[in-house]
Formats: C-alpha cells, structure tokens, sequence
C-alpha cells in the first residue's frame, strides 16, 4: 500500500472510531452544569475528537495532493508473525512456563525475523531467557518459571 | 537554611540505606547502558521494568526509575559523540559539536566534557531541587481542584503542542488518552462507561501493560522493520589524544555547562518540554551568549557541555511538578505516577510533611546517582563503545522476554501479555502515521484527574464556570496558555502569507 494511502486510511479508520465513541458517550447520562453526570466530560472529549479526526483526514487528503513518494512499507508480514507469536506467548505461558514460552518465542523470531543461523539463534534465545528468569527472580517478581507438569 | 540541611541529612539517610543505594546504581547502570544503545528509549526501559517495581519499596522503585531516568542522559550523549547517532532524543543537539570532535580524533576530550557537563547539570538539579521543590510546596498548598484542573489540562496541552509539528494529531492521541481513561466505573456515581459490557473492564485499562505495548512492543516492531543491524554500518576509527587533561576540559566547559544547567533546569519545569526541548534551547541561548558563537559546530567541547548539561538539569526539574502536584510533566515522570500508583502512594504538596524520607530519598539519589556515573564513566570510557554496536536480533530477543513476563505480572496473567501486544500494533501504527505517544499516555493519567477536579469545581460553583477564571493562579496561567495560544495562530497565519506571496 502506498504510504500516502495508508495515511488516508489510518485517519478515516480514526474518524470512524471517534464516530462510534461519541454515539457510546450520548447513551451515558449528561447530568446538568450544576451536577455533571458521568457522560459529560466523555461527550466534550469524544465531540472535540471527532472534529479533530475531520481535520486529520482532510490533513492527509490535502496532503495526499502533494507529489507522490513511494515508500516501502514492507514486512508487515514480519510484524503479523510477531504479534501472533507474543499473543500464543500469553496464551501457552500458564501451561509451558515462561522459560520454555520465552525461549520458543525468541527463537521463532531469530529464525523467522531474523533468518539467523541455528547456532546463533538457539543460543541468543537460551541466554537472553536464562538472564531474564535470574533477573525477575532477583526482583522477587512472581513468574510461572517452570512448565505445568514440574511445578 | 537549617530546615534544608537537616532534610537532606534525611535524604542521605534514606538514600545510602544498602537497598536504595543497590537500585540508585542498578538504575543509573542500566540507564546508561539503554542510554548508549540507540534504539531503546529511557521510556521504553521504564515501559518494560514498571512491573518490577512493584516488587521493590516505593523509594526504591522511584529511585531505580529516576536513576535509569538520568542514566540514559549520560548515555545518549556517548553514542551521539562516538558514532554520530543519538542514543536518545535528548542527544541531537550533542552531535553537531561532539561527532565532528571525535571525527578529528578528539573524542576524549568530547567524552570527558559530557561527563562533567552531565554532572554539573546533575548537580545544579540536586541543588535546584532541594531548593526549589520545598516553596512550591508551600504554594500548593493551597491549591484546590479548580488550579488541579486548569494545571493538568495546560500540561495535557503543552505537551501535545511541544511534542510534534503536527498539533492535531497530537490532539488526537490526547483524545483517545482521555477516552481510554474513561474506561471503567464512573468515580462519582459507578456507572459503567465503555466497558463494552466486559465485567473486567469496570477496573478500567491496566496502565502497566499499556504503557509496555505502547513503548516496548511498537519499539520491537519498528527495530524488526529497519533492516540491518543497529549501529553494523558504523566504523569510526577511535582515537584518544591524551595530552588534554580533565582539568582543563573542566575549565573550558564550566561557563556554558552553568549557564546550559540553569536553562535546561527552567526549561525542565514547563509542562511537556522536557530535556530534549531543554537540550534545543539550551544550546541555542548558550551559542548566543558565548564569545566562541562562530566555532559552535564545528567541534568545541562548550558545545558539548552546553546541551548536555541542561537535559540532565531538566530530570531534576522534570520531578518537581510529579512529586509536588501530583502532575506529570513528561511522558517518563509520567511512567513514575504509574509506578507511585502501583505502590497506593499518591505524590502532592503533602509528601514533604507526610513522608519526607521518600520525597528526600529521591532528590539525593540524584546527586549520588550523579557522583556513581561520574565514578563510572572516565575510566571504562573506551569500554562503552562496544555497547552502541550491539545487534538488533540480541536488543529485540531482550525486550521481548523483559516484556512477556512484566506484562504477565501485577496479577494479570496472559490477558496482561494480550494487552500488550494489542497497544504494542496501536502504538506501532500511531508511530508510523506521525499520531505521538507521550500525549496519549499523559492524558490517560491525567485524565480522571483532569475530570475529577472539573467536577468537583463545577459542583463547588453551582455551575459557575468563573471559577476557574477568577482565582489568581488559575487566572495567570490560563493567560499564559491564551498567549501561547495566540501566538501560535498568529504564527501560522504569518506563515501562511509569506508562502501565498509570490518570489520575486
């Protein structure tokens, strides 16, 4: 996608947001000046938020008139992968433990990301774990260290 | 006077128990390792260790916190000097004169001038502190929920308008900030606002993984999307020309590096400028009062000092709005409200009566966090280079274990983790498309404040909106925020005239 685009998009998709929250902001009660309610203060902001989101995209449309530039945007599948690998690191922490989520999650991104060599990777992944369990043990912080079945 | 003395005896006190002494070095250390390292912000360490804090004594997480905090000060500047790279943002202005110095050879002498300048400006701040924290508090004193309002909401403003070029999208990350603070119960009469009829969302966001989503994990995002690794395709060829000595460096520097702490120290107050804008400032004023203005950039150690000196100065003034208001005026004290909140400790004009070994801990542990770089820097300079050429895949392999398992903490578990990555995409994006952070950070903290105290104001007038015009402070500085206002239209508008005017 080019970048000018991209931007166009990202403001609407903004705009629309801002849309939908100034319509959950009028279901909550206004209150009066002498005793605001609870939707007050979400109504000024969500109303003030629309308008800035109007000006935003006519911001990048206007801008979008300017001569073209072609930016590469690339790797957003790298980014895809990432974020699906840090969600199944919440999702496997409890049952596999941090040392084996965290060592696995590294080492997908090296090999992946990274295309580092297997050497490489392992052993970044197994040191920077290891550094980080000492460090969150020395802090006392309450981490499930170790898979389910050895605990 | 005695009052002072005897306050920062406390200070002394608190700060050199073994446990805060242990975290002020643990701080300071890591700060300037971050600091060096190009690519992992001071707020992005703070994101990720927020968690740990929660584990420490309130002092000793502050402590820890200001000294990665002031750290990072000293740190930013050696990569700006040895490799032409900011290792922070409040590093920019130290390259013009620093890189072009260790291009010829002379990166001792920069080095040793940024320690000492980064020092003085420390020390200035300790001073400053010490001295200036106490009287505000006097006046704060008195200060009721109309000024709480009008104060946070100028600062919510100063740091939109100051952070980018582009105001409304600053506004904008302000806004949804705001918005995402409304989540949860109403704190006058409960009802349930945006929670999407999500039981667990009536406690609101969670500020911890947030922040570390916004911080760390976009961070993450944005290394993997540069290519190559961080630092790979420097080679600067170090030299050390030893015939300066330290002495004569602090000789030549002690003038702009004063006159940089002191701009740096006012500038640090105002709401949203914070050290990189102080470092800007500070090195224009300092150029300009200097009789070597024509040699600034091209490589004199007052243009080290001068720069260097003034963002170090800003952390200690940086604090003073956090621990006497209650008010953060940048994105990191910002991050210490979160870590003070963790710990049910609430900062205000009450801390210096209420609890004075916190409030004193910390401004010592600015000048011993100072002396320990101080100590740390001028032997093992030669040794820091090294660190600015650390590869992406180890940085990236850190901050994602650092950020899986502080998210997952602060009884949270895996939706903690799920959180995080969430904002980490939403801050990615919002950095890609120019939307900045810091306003979106500072409004979700300072929102319920700002809230709360316009409620509580209108509730306290019968809907007199005067209030908050017809009180002396609240009267000053909503005129000082129409000027700046004012100004800013008149600029654009001058601006715009001179572009419509055809060149001759």
């Amino acid at each position: 996608m080019r970048k000018e685009l991209a931007r166009i998009v990202f403001a609407i998709s903004i705009l629309l947001l801002s849309l939908l929250i100034l319509q959950e902001s009028m279901r909550l009660p206004i209150g009066s000046f002498v005793a605001p309610g609870s939707g007050l203060f979400p109504i000024i902001v969500s109303s003030g938020f629309v308008i800035l989101a109007i000006f935003a995209v006519i911001g990048e449309y206007r801008n979008n008139r300017a001569p073209r530039e072609t930016l590469a945007y690339g790797k957003i599948w790298q980014m895809v992968l990432m974020s699906m690998v840090g969600v199944s690191a919440g999702a496997s922490i409890d049952y596999f433990g941090y040392l084996i989520t965290t060592f696995l999650t590294i080492l997908i991104i090296l090999l992946t990301v990274y295309h580092g060599r297997p050497a490489f990777a392992v052993g970044t992944a197994f040191g920077v774990t290891l550094l980080a369990v000492i460090t969150f043990n020395f802090l006392g912080v309450g981490l499930p260290i170790l898979p389910v079945w050895m605990r | 006077m005695e009052l002072v003395w005897q306050n920062i005896h406390i200070g002394f006190v608190t700060a050199l128990d073994p446990s805060h002494l242990l975290f002020c070095i643990l701080g300071a250390v890591l700060g300037l390792i971050v600091g060096i390292i190009p690519g992992i912000g001071s707020a992005a360490t703070i994101a990720i260790l927020l968690p740990v804090t929660f584990h420490l004594s309130t002092t000793s997480a502050i402590i820890m916190l200001c000294g990665i905090w002031y750290g990072s000060m000293f740190g930013g500047g050696i990569t700006a000097i040895l490799l032409g790279i900011p290792g922070q943002a409040t590093a920019v202005m130290t390259i013009i004169d620093g890189y072009p110095m260790a291009r010829r050879g002379e990166s001792k002498a920069a080095l040793v001038a940024l320690i000492l300048a980064s020092f003085i400006g420390g020390l200035f701040g300790f001073v400053g502190l010490a001295l200036f924290a106490p009287l505000l508090a006097d006046v704060a004193l008195s200060f009721g929920p109309p000024e709480y309002f009008v104060l946070a909401g100028i600062g919510l403003f100063l740091v939109s308008y100051l952070v980018t070029s582009t105001i409304t999208k600053a506004l904008i990350s302000a806004a949804i900030g705001l918005l995402l603070g409304f989540v949860g119960l109403d704190p006058v009469t409960a009802e349930s606002r945006f929670t999407l009829g999500i039981l667990s969302m009536q406690d609101g966001i969670h500020l911890i993984p947030m922040i570390m989503g916004l911080f760390g994990v976009s961070e993450i995002l944005r290394i993997i999307e540069e290519t190559g690794g961080i630092g790979s395709s420097q080679s600067l060829a170090l030299k050390y020309k030893s015939h300066v000595s330290n002495k004569s460096i602090l000789r030549n520097i002690w003038q702009s590096a004063t006159k940089g702490s002191l701009v740096g120290f006012i500038v640090g107050l105002i709401p949203g400028a914070g050290a990189t804008i102080a470092s800007y400032v500070s090195y224009a004023l300092v150029k300009r009062w200097s009789k070597k203005r024509a040699e600034f950039g091209t490589g004199i150690v007052e243009g080290v000092a001068a720069p260097e000196s003034a963002n170090n100065a800003a952390t200690a003034s940086g604090m003073i709005p956090l621990l006497i208001l209650g008010l953060p005026a940048d994105i990191v004290p910002a991050m210490m409200l979160g870590a003070f909140a963790i710990h049910g400790f609430t900062p205000g004009p009450q801390i210096l009566v209420e609890s004075p070994e916190i409030f004193w801990g910390i401004v010592t542990s600015f000048l011993i966090g100072n002396i320990v770089l101080l100590g740390l820097l001028l032997p093992l300079l030669p040794w820091f280079e090294k660190l600015a050429r650390i590869p992406s895949p180890l940085i990236v392999s850190l901050l994602l274990a650092f950020v899986i398992g502080g998210s997952y903490t602060i009884n949270l578990g895996p939706s903690g983790v799920y959180i995080a990555f969430f904002f980490g995409i939403i801050g990615y994006l919002m950095r890609k498309f120019d939307y900045p952070l810091p306003p979106l950070i500072l409004a979700f903290i300072l929102g319920p404040i700002i809230e709360f105290s316009f409620r509580q104001s209108i509730i306290i007038s019968r809907g007199d909106f005067a209030i908050f015009t017809s009180r002396p402070i609240t009267a000053i500085v909503l005129a000082i925020l129409t000027m700046v206002i004012s100004l800013w239209f008149i600029s654009r508008f001058l601006t715009a005239i001179q572009l419509d005017r055809p060149k001759k």
